[in-house]
């Protein structure tokens, strides 16, 4: 419930006040939560509103620093105790 | 009594214990690419979000209007002289504009040129520091024949980029100052071809001979159907050692109190 909830935060915080937020959403949905593959969808979502450019890493910014997020959590999931706050 | 050590296979590989973590990463992964090759689905989630994207602007609207409210009160009066000083003066350009662009129309008549494109106006549901810099969202889209590579317009002179990117509803402006955007444009006053890189906020920038003829306060115009100023030079370096001269520009108004914006379609003759 609370991961859902988070995830459409995740969506409306960056669109109403400033795309940047994403970034550090994100990250504090890694933290808070075991692999969060939400986020990679919402970075998606978020990807086809603002316009960074015409190449692929442009186009697909967001969605590229999620599932980079979310390798490193996948790594990194049996070496640290996670929180799984939510 | 002697027990018999049992060996248990503990050590997988990181594959071999994360497989289905894999598994559901692989199959977001898919669905994202479905997501983003699809553009009606993109239109439709672009539509969904709009009005928390015209939220955000009000948000804006009213956090930028606070220091206002606390400005001192002979300030605000001197304010108001000079607006209405500059009111007047607007009003007398306006009567000398309306006779130039009905002489204009006559003469476009008599000499047989195509009438000037048609105009599209559109409102500004979201700028910086909600999307992007230097982009702009509108709320024209495929629905009003918005096409990329349109050119957006602030007056009826003044160019401030093109359509990037055409949702339903929706549309994105990529302005004359977004990193790496070139346009080839000329000086106005020597009409001499420049080509002209965007550098962001708001700034673009020329590399020219160091004899090039170019001054700070020059009008940079870009020559479509009719001529539009895209820049204005604000200053100009100059490298002797090089023999180069470094020429940084701005755009021709401020993007922070754009709220409606004009889009003349591209004609392809």
């Amino acid at each position: 419930m609370y991961r859902a909830l988070y995830f459409l935060t995740i969506i409306f915080i960056p669109i109403i006040f400033g795309w940047w937020l994403f970034f550090p959403m994100a990250l504090f949905f890694v933290y808070l939560a075991k692999l969060p593959y939400e986020v990679i969808v919402a970075g998606a979502i978020l990807d086809s509103i603002y316009y960074f450019g015409d190449g692929i890493t442009e186009r697909h910014g967001l969605a590229i620093f999620s599932a980079l997020i979310i390798i490193a959590a996948l790594f990194l999931s049996d070496r640290i105790n996670w929180r799984k706050t939510i | 009594m002697i027990y018999q050590i049992k060996h248990t296979n503990h050590k997988q590989n990181f594959f071999g214990r994360n497989v289905k973590a894999l598994a559901v990463f692989l199959l977001i992964i898919i669905v994202v690419f479905i997501f983003s090759a699809s553009n009606p689905l993109n239109s439709f989630v672009t539509n969904i979000f709009s009005p928390l994207l015209k939220f955000g602007g009000h948000f804006y609207e009213i956090v930028f209007q606070v220091p206002q409210s606390f400005s001192d009160k002979n300030k605000i009066l001197e304010e108001n002289k000079t607006l209405l000083q500059q009111m007047e003066n607007m009003r007398i350009s306006l009567i000398d504009h309306e006779f130039i662009k009905s002489e204009n129309d006559r003469l476009r008549q008599e000499l047989g040129l195509r009438p000037a494109g048609k105009i599209i106006g559109a409102e500004v549901i979201a700028k910086y520091p909600q999307i992007p810099l230097d982009s702009l969202l509108i709320d024209r889209g495929a629905t009003d024949s918005l096409n990329n590579g349109d050119l957006v317009l602030v007056g009826e002179r003044v160019l401030i980029g093109k359509v990037a990117k055409v949702s339903k509803n929706m549309a994105t402006v990529v302005l004359s100052s977004f990193p790496d955007v070139v346009s080839y444009v000329y000086v106005e006053r020597t009409n001499e071809p420049l080509e002209i890189k965007g550098i962001g906020g708001g700034s673009m920038q020329a590399r020219v001979p160091i004899d090039f003829d170019i001054a700070v306060g020059d009008k940079i115009l870009l020559q479509s159907s009719r001529a539009y100023i895209t820049a204005v030079v604000g200053a100009v370096e100059e490298n002797h050692q090089s023999g180069f001269k470094n020429v940084l520009m701005s755009l021709p108004t401020n993007i922070a109190k754009t709220g409606v914006v004009f889009i003349e379609p591209l004609i392809n003759e």
